[in-house]
């Protein structure tokens, strides 16, 4: 993987919470991808190179139009863990023909990334993956959806444990997004609606059984989903003490996701499946980041993209994201 | 030319603009058949009458739209929210250009996402700009003197008996309910702002001052990426037309205002207005209008392959200056403020 078509990942914010969890993931899965740590403090940056191997630090100056980043870098992938106001990495990533992946957008701030993509349509992909968790629960949930002949409901709940709280930032996306976004938007009825509370609430049963009160959440998520045909759509947060914790293991992240409808073998009802990963939230959300940049290459299960506007769904066969959490020792199962 | 297309479909023609906007289509292309369609069969049928068209009932929220299964169309436009996605389902299912002019900046989402999983189905053309585009593509237009723009403001006045049809009031409803921020530019960053920095004033082309508050249509998307600058609000005031203070019938304005460096060097902030004596109607049927002939390859290029789009990046903004005016847009160049 060290020819040019596989030219390095630069992960914008490479050494906080999500940027190093991705990095460590896309090292693991790919010993020899060459890695671009770019960050404002050159010593975090450094010292993360090393332990990656493949790897190099870069500076970071989000205020400059060339990023502070060298002229002759030519990454395949820009990643972006951390938050651009303005449209400067866009064009960036645009103008160097690099792949952007739009990590922390919720459902109504996706303008400017799309904006951006109209623009210069045909410069490279654009991924949108605001999404909870890489992306993990809303393509697990496309991968269960798989096996219906129909589908009239998609539903995913999360259970974050109290023990294992967001990181600073991932912790501002959920504030700004519920301090200054619309309501939550989900689809019910075939409808799209932007739901506040108290419609926005629903108990999600965590896989011991335990029931936790759950709210609707604005991301991206839904959009994937609707990839599913299904009239109803939603995704729910909930904060409880996860099954882990209880049993006085680390706390974990619990996926629970409910698909309703007819599967091809004819029976019809609501079907659950539960996905946990004991390593909490962060760590899940990294595994997916990393499987979406796979895709990027075209080595998640469907062809490599010249360019175009993506979801995780159209970069990743979601059989390929079972298979490889299968190997960090993570199994949806349905109960 | 013409005469090989099949009709464009209006979803909403019988409203009030969208009934505007199918009479626009006609006069620029008097050989473009045009259908309206409307939840009420009757009230098509008259509107259609009028205009010597064809009409059907359209139904939104079934996938078939509820049309005969033999039609054929050229495009949709969707004068009303489709909260099923249905209508923009059916053009990617037949290849035919969606256009939209409904949706606010916290919304486009939707519509993107059914792009993104049908990518090679059709043109989808995001045209919920200001009225399709009647403060844009002046903005646009005008920005072209600049050799670098500080800043972009534009102010418009809705006339509040100029509100249109129903599918016009829910929208601004929908677009200005309690909670959602309001997209802007600062400081060359995008910025949600509510509340107390939500609040502007607007001032008339007659100079009245008036309130005014933050609004987000997709203009400063489109002005964000389609021009380089650093500051972009757009504000607008629900209130009385300076021609209406005079004692004549209702209007619509606009007053864009720019701060830059001008191509020659010299540093210029210059404020424009626009007025359309009939109000919003016109102009946001124009706009459709144009971006409907250039998604058809009836002006400006051929026919638009499939992709996402915004007007602005399939039109050319002196083309449709020019169209303005020969649909009754007034434009007035006030003096430089500094």
């Amino acid at each position: 993987m060290s020819d040019a078509a596989f030219g390095p990942v630069l992960i914008l914010g490479g050494y906080g919470s999500v940027g190093s969890r991705t990095a460590r993931v896309l090292r693991r899965l790919h010993p020899k991808l060459p890695l671009v740590i770019a960050g404002r403090d050159s010593g975090k940056a450094q010292a993360l190179a090393d332990e990656l191997g493949h790897a190099y630090a870069a500076p970071l100056d989000l205020e400059r139009g060339d990023l502070g980043l060298l002229a002759d870098l030519k990454p395949s992938v820009v990643l972006m863990a951390v938050r651009d106001l303005s449209l400067r990495t866009q064009r960036w990533a645009a103008a160097k023909g690099a792949a952007y992946v739009a990590l922390s957008d919720g459902v109504f701030e996706i303008g400017p990334a799309l904006a951006g993509f109209i623009r210069q349509s045909q410069a490279a992909p654009v991924v949108l993956l605001g999404h909870s968790m890489g992306a993990v629960p809303a393509l697990a949930a496309l991968h269960a959806a798989r096996e219906f002949e129909r589908v009239d409901a998609v539903e995913i709940g999360l259970v974050f444990d109290p023990a294992d709280p967001l990181g600073t930032a991932s912790q501002k996306d959920m504030d700004r997004i519920g301090a200054i976004g619309p309501a939550s938007l989900l689809k019910s009825g075939g409808l799209w609606r932007w739901i506040g509370a108290p419609q926005a609430g629903r108990r999600v049963t965590g896989v011991d059984g335990r029931e936790h009160e759950g709210l609707a959440v604005s991301l991206v998520d839904v959009f994937s989903l609707a990839q599913s045909g299904a009239p109803n759509l939603r995704v729910d947060f909930a904060l409880g003490e996860t099954a882990s914790s209880r049993r006085g293991e680390a706390p974990s992240l619990e996926v629970i996701t409910e698909v309703t409808g007819r599967r091809r073998d004819g029976r019809e009802s609501r079907f659950r499946w539960e996905l946990v990963d004991p390593d909490g939230y962060a760590a899940l959300s990294a595994k997916g980041i990393a499987v979406v940049v796979e895709g990027l290459f075209g080595l998640a299960g469907k062809a490599r993209p010249e360019g175009g506007l993506h979801l995780p769904e159209t970069l990743v066969d979601t059989g390929h994201l079972m298979r490889r959490l299968g190997e960090f020792g993570i199994v949806m199962r349905e109960v | 030319m013409s005469r090989n297309h099949l009709p464009v479909l209006i979803i909403g023609g019988s409203g009030v603009v969208g009934a505007q906007a199918a009479a626009a289509l006609r006069r620029l292309h008097p050989d473009l058949p045009v259908t309206i369609a409307g939840r009420d069969l009757a009230k098509a049928q008259a509107v259609a009458g009028r205009l010597g068209l064809q009409a059907v009932a359209a139904d939104l929220a079934r996938p078939d739209l509820g049309l005969p299964e033999a039609a054929r169309f050229g495009a949709v436009i969707v004068f009303v929210k489709d909260d099923w996605g249905h209508a923009q389902a059916y053009a990617q299912q037949r290849g035919i250009p969606h256009l939209s002019v409904s949706s606010g900046v916290f919304e486009i989402g939707i519509e993107a996402a059914r792009f993104i999983h049908a990518p090679q189905a059709a043109p989808i053309v995001l045209a919920s700009q200001w009225l399709a585009g009647a403060a844009l593509f002046p903005a646009l237009d005008y920005a072209k003197a600049y050799r670098s723009l500080d800043a972009i403001h534009v102010g418009v006045l809705l006339d509040q008996e100029d509100m249109g049809g129903r599918a016009a009031l829910a929208d601004y409803e929908r677009i200005t309910q309690a909670g959602s921020a309001t997209l802007t530019l600062k400081d060359g960053r995008f910025a949600w702002i509510s509340g107390e920095e939500a609040k502007a004033r607007y001032r008339s082309v007659d100079g009245v001052d008036l309130p005014a508050t933050a609004y987000g249509p997709l203009d400063v998307l489109s002005l964000a990426t389609g021009t380089d600058a650093k500051n972009i609000r757009f504000d607008l005031a629900f209130d009385v037309s300076a021609s209406r203070r005079r004692g004549e019938p209702f209007s619509t304005e606009t007053v864009i205002t720019l701060d830059g460096v001008l191509q020659s060097g010299e540093r210029r902030r210059r404020r424009y207005g626009i007025v359309h004596p009939q109000g919003q109607a016109p102009l946001t049927a124009l706009g459709v209008a144009l971006a409907t002939e250039r998604a058809l390859g009836m002006a400006g290029g051929e026919a638009l392959k499939p992709g996402l789009y915004f007007p602005d990046s399939i039109v050319e903004p002196s083309y449709y200056v020019a169209r303005m005016k020969e649909f009754g847009a007034v434009f007035s160049e006030g003096r430089a403020d500094v």
